[in-house]
């Protein structure tokens, strides 16, 4: 089949090549010695031929179907990609965006709705907490980053993640002082908690105190893109309908309502802008619980005074002066509590 | 509790379409030498001192900096993230496209960190400023009529970017903003490609409220390929090339073709003529004769308007025109001496103003958005402008057609040049003379994903009609076949009644099964006079 100069190597060959090499590199220190440096030119020349073997390159075709489906029989049997992920920061730089490569691809790879890869990393749920890992390290964590956000994108690998002990690190991961890596934490920790809603919804349900807990630590944080990043991810956790429940959580805490009612008058504008859309939710509440209530009957005229003065100059934003409009009508109608000391809301609307 | 909750009240959230390019891949993504293990690139303010403002963006500054633990120079763009309202994946997304690149003629991003409501950029520090930069410092420093650079110097630079183009394409990256301005040049002679986006992004990370979240930079006009104006198709890293052979032409004539027109112009121009090349610009017909065979036919291969036809990087770096390829030693003498010195940038930097010009922006569904933007082509008024020895190209500067008063430039062009396509740009645009009212406009109505646009353009009384603009906008994908009547309708009453009527509000007839609204340009559109 192929006509190139040199035979190409089957994919067996190629993986076991692979493993060689890497089971060398691993061996032996990275720097200064021969024997190091031609187990790291071995692994990226043989990546880069698995990677053009799913691929293709500027002259030639993607394999066929079979010889991609032998190569990740191949890789499973071999357990090759948890090798690679392990050595990742032993890789070279282009090595290491090859495994990421090689890596989506076999993961997308499909055989009619069945996704192989996805079954095969079920049963090997260790290369997802090495990739999480991944961002204890700074040279490979935005590579993991690619990798795990793929892994997300499935239900079953998604599912392992959040339920592992090992997605409570993300806390962490997104704050860490280098930006690149904490956002790219940031954008797979929201992956997690967004991508499959119904799964999503049922695990904050059942660890609401914990992940809010944490949260919390988030929206209080000194890095300014943390708090905005997390305060607008917060938003729109508590307004995706099928959150219908923490958000019911959330909005009866009066803890949460001082520290939007805080954040509303925080320095940054955007941080106020993204408080309001949390803090509306819990005005528009047809059934505050009576510490809700309370502050926000204690702060009345108050409320009533800021919200009208508040971002006027988005004048254009029709849905945000409706909602503003809303709420002030909401807070001014606000009556005091019942002596029976029920819970209720002023107007039927 | 009730099920008519708050959510019902609250927007969706804008989704961002991940615009990752399918990956294109070759052989050519060599292994880079690691660099023996130093200390790592620190994340803290305090390591770094700031030097002088080397450049200002809309929302960026650019400092020379220090970095003191490592005892290196570097730059730092610290980027005010209050007012950047766009997505902060967006700013993620494109600081992951540099920190993925590891080339010699790919800027150098070393880490990243937030100071306040500030994202620091530590990046490596080039010397000798932006290629725009030197250019336009040797226009005003000596007489550049026939030519900026010698074709050695262009080679040598141009080669370099191809180089970086080709490492960048080979990555499965897309520049999309090749430009004079986005070519970087060290004190040793080192060529590399800067702001990925990032730089474009700055320009539109003005206020612009959550629902009207506009993105996907696509590059400034006068560089930008057809394929990438005409919205219905995507397009690949060919775009890059045209681009890469715009700015072959910027080096020699010191600008990019259509410089001289408006965005909506440049953008009808590009799809409507034939492809610019070194004399499009050209007032006289042999002012770039110095200027070879070669040189243009490499030119001519990277602006063809078929983007399969086009070179890719590798396949141009073969072309003959880069046998005149010099080494990095060459630029030192040739090129960066030309320069403006550090101090005058320094100086320059603080001066420029924010939003003086303006870029071309396509939506995520493709539609045009104009905003405007600091730097940009010809228009830079810097004090030493005036003084010194008489200026060639002052002429072309005087063309602008948003200019009230200027001269009588126009008329020389039209006789002058190449005899196949500029004779037919020229023509097109003489509509600069002075009994020509210029009304600019602007249009705003929802693009097919229902999201709010304004498309800004000028309407040349006594030159335009109300119909030949609607069949443009219709032209341009940009308004639909069928609103053109209502839309040229609206057009002639606003113009006929301009000193009374200031805006114009009308149902479309293109509106799809929706409830119309006039108030939130539901099925309406909305032609508004903005001067």
């Amino acid at each position: 089949m192929p006509l190139f100069g040199k035979s190409q190597k089957s994919p067996a060959e190629l993986v076991k090549a692979l493993k060689e090499a890497l089971k060398a590199l691993e061996t032996l220190k990275v720097g200064g010695d021969k024997k190091a440096e031609k187990a790291q030119e071995d692994v990226s020349k043989n990546l880069v031929s698995i990677k053009n073997m799913l691929y293709g390159t500027s002259d030639s075709e993607p394999q066929t179907d079979i010889v991609v489906s032998q190569l990740a029989q191949e890789l499973y049997n071999s357990n090759l990609l948890l090798l690679l992920i392990q050595n990742l920061n032993r890789i070279d730089f282009e090595g290491k965006k090859d495994v990421a490569q090689v890596f989506n691809n076999v993961l997308r790879r499909q055989i009619g709705t069945r996704s192989p890869t996805v079954e095969y990393i079920c049963t090997k749920p260790e290369i997802l907490f090495t990739l999480m890992a991944g961002y204890d390290h700074q040279e490979i964590a935005l590579n993991c980053g690619t990798m795990l956000r793929e892994c997300a994108r499935y239900e079953a690998l998604a599912k392992i993640m959040l339920y592992s002990d090992e997605f409570f690190n993300f806390f962490q991961y997104v704050e860490v002082s280098t930006f690149d890596i904490a956002s790219d934490a940031f954008s797979t920790f929201k992956e997690l908690l967004t991508r499959h809603k119904i799964l999503c919804a049922e695990f904050l349900e059942a660890n609401y105190d914990k992940v809010f807990t944490h949260y919390q630590r988030l929206l209080n944080s000194e890095n300014y893109v943390t708090r905005r990043q997390s305060l607008k991810l917060l938003g729109e956790l508590l307004l995706d309908r099928h959150n219908f429940t923490v958000m019911t959580k959330y909005i009866s805490n009066p803890d949460n309502l001082k520290l939007m009612m805080n954040m509303l008058r925080e320095k940054s504008r955007n941080i106020q802008f993204e408080a309001f859309h949390v803090f509306k939710v819990f005005v528009a509440n047809p059934n505050k619980p009576k510490p809700i209530l309370e502050i926000l009957l204690r702060n009345q005229d108050k409320l009533v005074d800021f919200l009208t003065r508040f971002h006027t100059e988005r004048s254009e934003d029709e849905q945000f002066n409706d909602e503003k409009a809303y709420l002030i009508k909401q807070i001014k109608e606000l009556k005091p509590i019942q002596s029976d000391g029920t819970s209720q809301s002023s107007q039927q609307q | 509790m009730s099920t008519s909750s708050p959510p019902a009240r609250v927007p969706s959230s804008s989704q961002i379409p991940s615009n990752s390019s399918t990956a294109t891949l070759n052989e050519s993504s060599s292994p880079q030498q690691q660099q023996p293990q130093q200390i790592a690139w620190p994340s803290s303010m305090n390591d770094y001192e700031l030097g002088d403002v080397i450049g200002v963006g809309a929302t960026a500054i650019v400092h020379s900096a220090y970095c003191k633990p490592r005892n290196e120079k570097c730059a730092i763009k610290r980027i005010n993230l209050e007012k950047w309202n766009t997505s902060m994946d967006e700013l993620l997304k494109e600081i992951q496209a540099m920190s993925s690149c590891n080339h010699e003629n790919v800027v150098t991003y070393h880490t990243s960190f937030v100071v306040g409501e500030e994202l620091w950029l530590i990046l490596r520090l080039l010397e000798g400023g932006s290629l725009l930069d030197i250019i336009k410092h040797r226009m005003r420093k000596s007489d550049c009529r026939h030519g900026v650079f010698d074709e050695a110097t262009i080679a040598t630079v141009l080669k370099e970017v191809l180089k970086g183009l080709e490492y960048f394409h080979s990555n499965g990256q897309i520049h999309r903003d090749i430009k004079a301005g986005n070519i970087l040049l060290g004190d040793d002679g080192t060529v590399q490609i800067a702001d990925f986006g990032v730089s474009a992004w700055l320009a539109t990370g003005r206020d612009m409220s959550r629902q009207k979240v506009r993105h996907t930079f696509v590059g400034t006009p006068c560089w930008m390929a057809p394929e990438v104006m005409e919205q219905d198709h995507g397009y690949d890293f060919k775009a890059d090339i045209w681009s890469f052979g715009i700015t072959a032409i910027e080096m020699a004539s010191g600008t990019a073709p259509y410089h001289k027109y408006p965005p909506m112009k440049v953008l009808l121009l590009t799809l409507q003529n034939d492809p610019p090349n070194l004399d499009t610009g050209a007032e006289d017909k042999d002012q770039y004769k110095a200027y070879g065979k070669t040189f243009r036919k490499m030119i001519m291969e990277c602006l063809q308007k078929d983007p399969a036809k086009r070179p890719t990087a590798s396949e141009l770096l073969k072309n003959p025109f880069f046998k005149k390829t010099k080494d990095k030693k060459y630029l030192t003498q040739t090129l960066l001496p030309t320069g403006p010195s550090m101090k005058t940038r320094v100086n320059k930097a603080s001066k420029r103003q924010p939003g003086a010009s303006g870029r071309l922006h396509r939506t995520t569904s493709g539609d045009w958005v104009w905003s405007s933007e600091e730097e940009d082509n010809g228009k830079d008024s810097s004090d030493s402008e005036e003084e010194g020895k008489p200026k060639p190209l002052n002429q072309i500067e005087h063309a602008d057609s948003s200019d009230d008063e200027h001269d009588d430039s126009d008329p020389s062009t039209t006789t002058a040049t190449d005899p196949t396509a500029a004779l037919d740009v020229t023509n097109k645009l003489t509509v600069t003379e002075d009994e020509f009212r210029v009304v600019n406009l602007v249009l705003r109505m929802r693009n097919a994903n229902r999201e709010l646009n304004d498309i800004r353009f000028e309407f040349v009384v006594g030159k335009d009609t109300a119909d030949g603009i609607a069949s443009e906008l219709v032209g341009a994908g940009l308004v639909d076949n069928n609103d053109m009547t209502i839309m040229t309708a609206n057009l002639q009453k606003l113009i006929d009644q301009r000193n009374t009527l200031k805006t114009v509000t009308f149902q479309l007839a293109s509106s799809m099964g929706e409830v119309p609204d006039e108030k939130s340009l539901i099925g309406f559109a909305q032609i508004s006079i903005t001067d």
